[in-house]
């Protein structure tokens, strides 16, 4: 079975979420802890939403020097899926794993609604379960989800089909582009501001439409083993 | 002791929603002039030794700011006076200018007695000094006039 880990750094909010996610998605959840660089033999790495380290400074920009993820950067840039959502998102962006910044968004508000988004790409370890266009409905919630990148780097996004995610039916926070989630040139890492890990069970989510994440890197890790 | 201060600022080209609320509010203070605000931040390094600025620097790039949204300055101050005792560098977080290149010092500070806004109706004299945004206590010499200031300006 595929093991999964979720970092927990202090001031992790989801890390019990999307440990839940993975174990409904049918891998073995792994707790890691943020002080440990040892990754304990996962597979995949989920880092979770919440305000580690207090979000001081910048989101994110502490976290990015935690033990647990200076090994996760080692490990995602020798292939190992990472998928950051919303507060990893941000760790993601601020490791420069994922280009681009996240900042206050636009109109000021903290901003907690159900939102629907595209799946513009599925070519990546986190969204081989969708089809190419497939509308999903995941609930976001953050106050710094604006997603800005210079000119250059949106150009290049666009054009090498790196936008992942795109929001739809109303921008939330102001990203431009309406992005919503970005992968790496590679695929294997893949980040966005929405939570899927709050919509995997029909009981507290608007929809399960978010599993598909969690059992996307399930078929990805198949594959790759298939292939060994 | 000497401190290193490093300057962190949005990029230009990046939106800054905070400073345009507040640039927003400035109308409620009687200000029309103002075209735009952007907020930054100022981090205030204490080495035990002497300050090493090459050092700040990196880690102004590294944990300070993000160089994707952000530019910073690193200079050098003397702990306890209130002006940089002199910009000894002044770079952006992407292309460092070179050493020899002219300081770049801003004016950190209202002169003292100097009033935020004319038309500011100020409620009590106390609380005139800490409209004027400075940190010295001598600068509430002129509560009084500031206190003034305010009731013409009803």
């Amino acid at each position: 079975m595929s093991r999964i880990g979720v970092v927990t750094f202090p001031g992790s909010l989801d890390d019990r979420d999307a440990l839940r996610a993975v174990r409904l998605a049918g891998a073995e959840p792994v707790a890691l802890w943020h002080d440990d660089a040892d990754l304990h033999g996962v597979d995949a790495v989920v880092l979770p939403g919440g305000f580690s380290y207090g979000d001081y400074l910048r989101c994110g920009a502490i976290a990015r020097f935690s033990p647990a993820m200076l090994s996760i950067v080692d490990a995602a840039n020798a292939g190992m899926p990472v998928l950051g959502i919303c507060n990893g998102f941000q760790i993601l962006c601020e490791a420069h794993l994922l280009p681009g910044a996240l900042t206050r968004n636009q109109h000021l508000h903290f901003r907690n609604r159900d939102q629907w988004l595209r799946v513009e790409h599925t070519d990546t370890a986190w969204t081989n379960s969708y089809q190419p266009g497939e509308e999903i409905l995941i609930p976001v919630k953050n106050g710094e989800g604006c997603y800005v990148a210079d000119p250059s780097t949106l150009e290049e996004l666009e054009t090498t089909g790196r936008v992942v995610f795109r929001y739809v039916r109303g921008n939330p926070n102001g990203s431009q582009h309406d992005i919503a989630g970005v992968r790496n040139a590679a695929g294997n890492v893949v980040g966005l501001m929405p939570h899927p890990e709050h919509a995997v069970e029909a009981l507290t989510g608007p929809s399960t439409d978010g599993l598909g994440i969690f059992t996307a890197v399930l078929a990805q890790l198949g594959s790759a083993v298939g292939e060994r | 002791m000497a401190r290193v201060v490093v300057d962190v600022m949005l990029k230009p080209e990046i939106l800054d929603p905070a400073g345009q609320a507040v640039a927003s509010a400035l109308p409620r203070l009687g200000v029309t002039d103002v075209s735009s605000v952007r907020i930054g931040k100022r981090v205030e390094i204490e080495f035990t030794g002497e300050p090493d600025l090459a050092k700040a620097r990196q880690l102004a790039d590294a944990l300070l700011a993000n160089p994707v949204i952000e530019d910073f300055t690193v200079r050098v101050e003397q702990a306890g006076h209130a002006e940089p005792a002199g910009a000894i560098d002044a770079i952006s977080g992407v292309d460092p200018v070179e050493p020899d290149a002219p300081a770049v010092v801003a004016p950190r500070r209202l002169a003292p007695g100097t009033r935020l806004v004319e038309a500011r109706p100020v409620d009590r004299a106390e609380a005139a000094p800490a409209a004027l945004g400075g940190a010295g206590s001598g600068e509430a010499a002129d509560a009084g006039s500031a206190e003034s200031a305010g009731e013409d300006g009803q």
